[in-house]
């Protein structure tokens, strides 16, 4: 099980990571919309932390992360991928990289503007600069849940994508990125 | 007859001293002088805890009767006011929670109080009240140590007197129901309190 990337699979670490930001991503969301229906309470604000906990450590992976894909080569695209869906994939994909960076970092601004400050589990103060601010803060909170949406949106297609090229294709291109170490069907096996 | 003049004359005296001594009492010191609180530049602030997050608040209103005197302790007292409801934090939901009937609640008890009649000097600009804390009508007693700078400024006095305390919140009944449970929301709360105050030469 190779660790590193090659020319046409992702390594274990590479999907390691992938893996653990969808499972870290489910928390994040089921909690952040639990907690937004509770009226304030000890439960709600347990999720609050535990929302932000698990936000701040999809921020640190997702540095891991690039810093990783910098250091490894990224399996090219099947060969005959029409340019378009080249360039839609490369996008959608620098897209969902920049959301998961810029929504942690609203979310860890906002929570110093209304006086709740990020503790990382518990333990770690990482205080905002920008201090305490009403107003700012419902902005951030719109910029945040927003983002979400879009984030939301993006996991769509980029799932209805893959399961194209799973289902319709018959490549390796979900194959390559399963968390499992998945036997690729070698060129010319297709039917 | 002179001598029977001079005694009951003495004692008559006696008699005005032995009246006038307890009247006065032993606190013969006078009062110290009193002080006008700056309420821009003074204020008090409260920082709490839950899973550890620091969230903190200030009493927007408080009036204070202040006279102190640092060469007459004996003399000096300090009674202050706390408008509960003025309570700050700059988050709607939280203002919320501490004017309801589980925190402050402000219907029922809209002041805290805090009062200090005995003051010992700690060497240099230290000092400590022994006070009186009473919030949602519970008193404890606690010690508070503090700085007090005095400079002169404009032909008056200016006081700038900082202290920090930590009280338990529960001992006052803050924080009922779930919210007493001091595994999520910490027991300990600190009071900062800063107070700059004037008064004439
Ligand atoms: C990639 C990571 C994150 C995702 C996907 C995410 C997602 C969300 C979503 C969808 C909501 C909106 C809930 C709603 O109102 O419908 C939300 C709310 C919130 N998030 Fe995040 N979040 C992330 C990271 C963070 C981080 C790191 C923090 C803080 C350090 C944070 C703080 C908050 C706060 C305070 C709210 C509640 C706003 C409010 O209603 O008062 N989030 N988050
Ligand atoms: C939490 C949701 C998800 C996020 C944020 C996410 C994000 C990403 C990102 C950023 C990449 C690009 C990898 C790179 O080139 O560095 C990627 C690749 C991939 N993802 Fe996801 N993904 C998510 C869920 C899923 C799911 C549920 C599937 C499967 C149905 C999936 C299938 C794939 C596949 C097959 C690739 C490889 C694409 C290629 O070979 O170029 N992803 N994902």
């Amino acid at each position: 099980m190779p660790f590193r990337n090659t020319p046409d699979r992702f390594g274990f670490l590479a999907r390691l990571f992938h893996w653990l930001i969808f499972l870290l991503l489910i928390g994040s969301f089921t909690l952040a919309w639990t907690m937004h229906d509770l009226p304030l309470s000890l439960l709600k604000l347990q999720m609050y932390s535990w929302h932000k906990w698990v936000g701040a450590t999809v921020f640190l992976v997702v540095i891991l992360r690039l810093g990783w894909r910098l250091t490894n080569p990224v399996p090219a695209a099947p060969a005959g991928t029409p340019g378009w869906q080249r360039l839609a994939a490369g996008l959608s994909h620098f897209l969902l990289y920049a959301i998961l960076i810029v929504m942690p970092l609203t979310g860890w601004i906002m929570s110093s503007m209304k006086n709740l400050p990020l503790v990382y589990l518990g333990v770690i103060p990482i205080p905002s600069p920008f201090g305490k601010n009403e107003q700012w803060a419902e902005i951030l909170e719109e910029v945040h849940e927003t983002l979400g949406l879009l984030l939301l949106i993006l996991i769509g297609v980029h799932v209805l994508a893959a399961l194209y090229h799973h289902v319709i294709l018959r490549d390796n291109v979900l194959r390559r990125m399963l968390p499992w170490p998945a036997r690729l069907k070698s060129p010319g096996t297709e039917t | 007859m002179k001598r029977g003049y001079f005694r009951r004359c003495a004692m008559a005296g006696l008699g005005a001293l032995a009246i006038v001594i307890p009247a006065t009492g032993p606190a013969a010191a006078a009062d110290a002088p009193e002080w006008t609180v700056d309420p821009k530049a003074s204020f008090i602030k409260f920082t709490g805890r839950q899973m550890n997050v620091p969230s903190d608040g200030t009493f927007r209103k408080f009036t204070a009767r202040i006279r102190f005197d640092p060469a007459n302790l004996a003399g000096s007292s300090v009674d202050v006011t706390i408008d509960t409801a003025s309570a700050h934090t700059g988050n709607k939901d939280m203002d919320a929670t501490l004017e309801s009937e589980m925190f402050f609640e402000v219907k029922r008890h809209p002041t805290a109080r805090f009062t200090a009649a005995s003051f010992r000097a700690k060497g240099g600009n230290k000092f400590e009240a022994v006070a009186k804390l009473t919030i949602r009508g519970i008193s404890q007693d606690l010690v508070l140590p503090f700085t007090l700078d005095i400079a002169e400024q404009g032909g008056q006095f200016v006081a700038k007197v900082s202290g920090k305390v930590d009280v338990s919140r529960t001992k006052f009944g803050i924080g009922r129901g779930d919210w007493s449970n001091t595994g999520v929301i910490a027991d300990k709360v600190v009071i900062d309190i800063n107070v700059v105050a004037r008064r004439q030469k």
